[in-house]
């Protein structure tokens, strides 16, 4: 009889893993400058997006035999795009960005439902829609995940170049612009890195659960942490743990990954915020 | 070449007009104080000097140059910092980020660690070097404000209500700060608080869409009829000097 832990064995399965730990990379640090910055919903509006692309993109492989248009690329495209228009300075000046942000998030779903529904099934094998929507263990496969590491290195360089300019403009955006930081620019580069980070992370705990990977371990580093660069370090960290540990469960349990990770980092920010609650009133 | 020289200067935003037609010069060694009702322009007329607003009519020189140039002159400490007290930054890194980003360097270096001591010391903060800055009271929070400004060696300060937040005690201490520091920089303050600024500024100004220049800290009655909002309760009880001329 094969337990589950046999299955660690399996390459789709050691993929995930290393798809895991490459997503805790970019969690730490784009989750961080997301919390701080306070961008969460932008970044569920451009996490939602990419279900647009990931349609868009099987659509374009069945009409028009593009088989190097990968859903990766596809959601990328729209992660992207998603990103630049919510930067747009003069857009931010007139409609509300909350506003912005809802538009996008229904637009990018619905035309993911749409581009799913008209694609020939007959030409390209399409993963379930839950699939991609919830995430699935089996899912990366060896050219994804030389995609995902690609990104994340793209995402971490970036930030690491940037990391002086990102701490002002996440601070102070006023002050920021004031001392010469090109704010504008810099704000569509913010939101391009949360989308490449959300392409990233789809591919781990799928569409919908993208922002729990983002906000949530960068949260808790925040409880703790007494500068931006070591809430990253700590952000990542717990992400490490707390993804193993989903993915693990999700082995375990035969579940799909996202909802273990989810709950998981749920749970631990839950306990980590009433025993610090309990400290602060006995010490 | 003045500090800050404004010539028929019409700004404001979304279509409407804050302040009209001002002209201003301000000299070197200045300390001026425009005052005036809230709504009357303030904050608009100092986005107008930093180059976070464009003139609708008119111009502004700083340093002899345009706002967006001319701002790596000016000190500026804003009445909201907009900024997080969550934010994990302490005292240190704060201060830092006065630092010029046209001074190149990825990350904070030494010098930078330096000069943010420095500036620190200069407003008696440096024991709070590490701490986080929402552990600071009002006071003590526009004095490290002030720090970020001095870091960057401006010619101008520019300070937008120093003292709204802040107890009276370490309002005065902020004062006599900026009285020190004028001995090497122009100082351009906008408050709605003229009883407590008089005994320090060398020049008044009243704004209230419209500017009007006293090269005297005396609050004239004219200025009072145009800036009819004024508070008028604060003039001449239990300060120090006369405020309003013979009328």
């Amino acid at each position: 009889m094969t337990e589950w832990w046999d299955l660690l064995g399996v390459p789709l399965i050691q993929n995930m893993f290393i798809a895991g730990l490459l997503a805790s990379l970019v969690c730490g640090a784009v989750g961080s400058l997301v919390v701080v910055k306070r961008i969460v919903f932008a970044s569920g509006g451009i996490a939602h997006t990419t279900f647009g692309g990931v349609g868009f993109a099987y659509w374009l492989q069945s009409q028009f035999a593009l088989a190097w248009f990968d859903p990766l690329l596809g959601a990328l495209f729209f992660a992207g795009s998603a990103a630049a228009i919510m930067a747009l300075p003069g857009l931010r000046r007139t409609v509300r960005e909350d506003s912005t942000i809802g538009v996008l998030w229904v637009a990018g779903m619905a035309l993911g439902v749409l581009f799913l529904h008209y694609v020939d099934r007959s030409k390209v094998v399409v993963v379930d829609p839950e699939s991609i929507l919830f995430g699935n263990i089996l899912l990366v496969d060896d050219a994804s995940l030389y995609v995902i590491a690609a990104l994340t290195a793209l995402v971490l360089i970036t930030v690491t170049l940037l990391y002086r300019d990102l701490h002002m403009l996440t601070f102070d955006e006023e002050f920021a612009e004031i001392s010469g930081v090109r704010i504008h620019a810099l704000n569509l580069i913010l939101y391009l890195l949360v989308a490449v980070t959300t392409v990233v992370l789809i591919n781990v705990v799928g569409i919908i659960m993208v922002l729990a990977m983002l906000t949530i371990p960068a949260t808790m580093a925040g409880i703790w942490s007494r500068n931006l660069s070591s809430m990253m370090v700590w952000a990542t960290l717990l992400c490490v743990i707390m993804t193993v540990a989903g993915l693990t469960a999700s082995l375990a349990f035969d579940l799909p990954p996202g909802a273990p990770i989810v709950l998981i980092m749920t749970g631990v920010l839950l306990m980590v915020m009433v025993g610090r609650h309990v400290l602060s009133r006995t010490g | 070449m003045k500090p800050i020289e404004m010539r028929g200067l019409t700004i404001g935003y979304d279509g409407r007009i804050m302040v009209e037609d001002v002209d201003l010069d301000v000299n070197e060694g200045d300390f001026l104080a425009i005052i005036g009702p809230n709504g009357g322009g303030k904050s608009t007329l100092l986005k107008g000097i930093l180059g976070l607003l464009t003139p609708i009519h008119g111009t502004v020189t700083v340093m002899g140059e345009p706002p967006t140039q001319g701002r790596r002159y000016v000190g500026y400490i804003p009445q909201h910092s907009s900024f997080d007290a969550r934010y994990p930054i302490s005292v240190r890194e704060v201060v830092m980020m006065g630092k010029r980003r046209d001074a190149k360097g990825l990350w904070f270096c030494d010098d930078d660690r330096k000069d943010a001591i420095d500036a620190l010391e200069s407003v008696g903060m440096a024991d709070h070097v590490d701490r986080h800055i929402d552990r600071l009271s009002g006071g003590q929070r526009q004095k490290v404000f002030l720090a970020r400004a001095l870091v960057g060696r401006p010619k101008i300060l520019l300070l937008d209500e120093p003292t709204a937040n802040v107890d009276k005690r370490s309002g005065v201490s902020i004062y006599d700060l900026l009285r020190e520091l004028n001995r090497e920089v122009t100082i351009v303050l906008v408050t709605h608080d003229i009883g407590a600024v008089s005994s320090y500024v060398n020049r008044i100004a009243c704004l209230n869409r419209k500017l009007i220049v006293h090269d005297e800290p005396l609050i004239t009655p004219d200025m009072l009829d145009m800036a009819y909002s004024c508070p008028v309760d604060l003039i001449a009880h239990g300060v120090p000097h006369r405020m309003l001329d013979e009328h």
